[in-house]
């Protein structure tokens, strides 16, 4: 296996954008990360487009990939469509880091694009409940009472069981909108308080609206390559793939109640890199809704059960601590288009490492840069897919 | 004999209603004794085509549970989805009895909790199994 870079990352603003369509999205994403990378377009000689809901949104439920990228002036290349669920984009980051890394070809594109502003909201939110198994939906699971309730996450239970408070839940969302406050990528740009988190309606108790991700138009790119034709074809400074773990998620059966499919791939990816959640500087995480960041740093081993709360209250990762989680603002403030989520990600922890992120730069030197993606629910109490990015500078 | 109902399930092959109740379909590993719901017939553990069906018993306890303010199209907020702890050593997701307040103030974690079968929601013509507390636990 080679050694494999990005070299080129890119965005279109995460949000509600009417007047766009699924390539006018694509298309800026695409060219900001030829931009970004300077590199010649004819030497991208492959691509993988993740998106997952067009085929119900936009009715192109076949070819999206090569729709998008005709658009954007690239053809004649071998076009991978990529669909898993909220890690779609992260999907075609991982198939492109293995064609190069593979030795297939050079440089590699991946793109995560996703339009859910179609001008009526019940049907954006049908498509979505599509990303979980039909029986699911079916029997009235609401996506975001699953956090609530589901084993898993259960942030009723840990409230009785950690002690934790809504005010714990509301002081995530304080955190990542500040962050997201001081990003022009972001859908949602305004800092919000403990008590507007809290007054805002109740979706699923202890979930509130301002707890929870929205439904967003938006777009995510970046461009691989190997590390020996890096300097030749770009002048960006190159941010190695260290890892780029990706799996399904657990069928549970009588007896597996505890286990955790993410900590159980974290622990694998330190085994593997040869690092520990202490050597990690900034993060990007899958805070559907927001409170489950706490949890997130527990699988990370950030620290002990129960007590993520106390990460968020002495700063340690909010901008300028030692394990900065969400520079961009997470999924609750940059935004949540689904496809384009893990490659929006990866493009704010290449900002990060490059320390092109201006005001929201994590620290003056970030060096080691982790991105957890994660998608769809199962009938069998599983994710369908979590992806695990590890970058270095 | 099963005798399931005339009228339609929301998802079919999850329970049906015998003369003594109604239970929910599972499979049990005949190698490793797992238990899995739904059915299915590969035992995942075992990577064999080991699994058979089996009927589960009414009881469960109430692992977590909340209350839906918003809804997806066709369903009406408030309504109560949770988690159900079964003998068998499995979770499961369930909705709550149409018999119990949407708020759940009377529903506690840990409670004994029976399978019932009842239209989705009370106007509508659709069955699924839901649980309720049991009633000397209520």
């Amino acid at each position: 296996m080679r050694d494999v870079v990005i070299i080129g990352v890119g965005m279109h603003h995460f949000g509600k954008h009417l007047d766009k369509s699924l390539k006018d999205l694509g298309r800026e994403a695409i060219w900001a990360a030829i931009d970004d990378a300077g590199v010649d377009p004819r030497l991208i000689s492959c691509a993988y487009v993740g998106n997952s809901l067009g085929g119900l949104l936009s009715g192109q439920e076949g070819i999206r990939g090569q729709v998008i990228l005709h658009d954007a002036g690239l053809d004649e290349i071998p076009v991978v469509n990529v669909e898993n669920a909220c890690a779609s984009g992260t999907t075609a980051l991982r198939g492109a880091w293995l064609e190069v890394a593979a030795g297939i070809c050079d440089v590699a594109l991946a793109v995560g694009v996703e339009k859910m502003f179609v001008g009526d909201t019940a049907r954006s939110l049908a498509a979505l409940a599509s990303d979980s198994e039909g029986e699911l939906a079916r029997m009235g699971m609401q996506f975001s009472a699953t956090y609530a309730a589901h084993p898993k996450y259960n942030l009723r239970g840990r409230m009785d069981e950690y002690g934790w408070t809504a005010r714990d839940f509301a002081e995530v969302v304080v955190k990542n909108s500040r962050h997201g406050s001081l990003n022009p990528y972001a859908q949602h740009q305004r800092a919000l308080t403990a008590d507007e988190v809290l007054g805002s309606p109740m979706i699923a108790d202890p979930l509130t609206l301002y707890m929870c991700s929205s439904i967003g138009d938006g777009a995510a790119a970046a461009i691989v390559c190997s590390r020996d034709r890096a300097a030749a074809v770009s002048d960006a400074i190159p941010i190695t793939i260290a890892a780029a773990k990706l799996r399904s998620g657990h069928l549970f059966t009588s007896g597996d109640d505890g286990y955790s499919s993410l900590r159980q791939m974290v622990d694998e990816l330190y085994e593997e890199v040869g690092l520990g959640p202490d050597d990690l500087d900034v993060l990007e995480v899958h805070d559907a809704m927001a409170p489950v960041e706490l949890l997130v740093y527990e699988s990370l081993g950030l620290c002990q059960p129960g007590e993520g709360p106390k990460l968020i209250r002495d700063g340690t990762t909010a901008i300028g601590g030692k394990h900065v989680v969400n520079p961009s603002g997470g999924l609750t403030s940059r935004g949540h288009p689904v496809g384009a989520t893990g490659l929006g990600q990866v493009a704010e922890l290449v900002w990060q490492l490059r320390g092109q992120a201006g005001a929201r730069q994590a620290h003056e030197h970030p060096l080691t840069a982790l991105a957890h993606n994660q998608g769809g629910l199962l009938a069998s109490m599983d994710s369908a897919a979590y992806a695990l990015t590890l970058l270095k500078r | 004999m099963s005798t399931t109902p005339e009228r339609a399930f929301l998802v079919e092959d999850r329970c049906e209603v015998g003369p003594d109740g109604p239970h929910l379909l599972a499979s049990r590993c005949e190698r490793c004794d797992r238990y899995a719901f739904p059915a299915r017939q590969v035992c995942p553990r075992c990577k064999l085509r080991s699994m058979s069906p089996v009927r589960l018993g009414q009881r469960g306890t109430l692992y977590s549970f909340t209350v839906c303010h918003v809804a997806p199209e066709g369903w009406k907020a408030p309504y109560l989805q949770a988690y159900i702890q079964l003998p068998e050593g499995l979770r499961i997701f369930s909705l709550i009895s149409n018999s119990i307040e949407p708020a759940g103030e009377s529903l506690r974690v840990g409670m004994s909790m029976e399978l019932v079968v009842e239209p989705v929601h009370p106007e509508s013509e659709v069955l699924t199994f839901k649980y309720r507390p049991r009633e000397e636990d209520a």
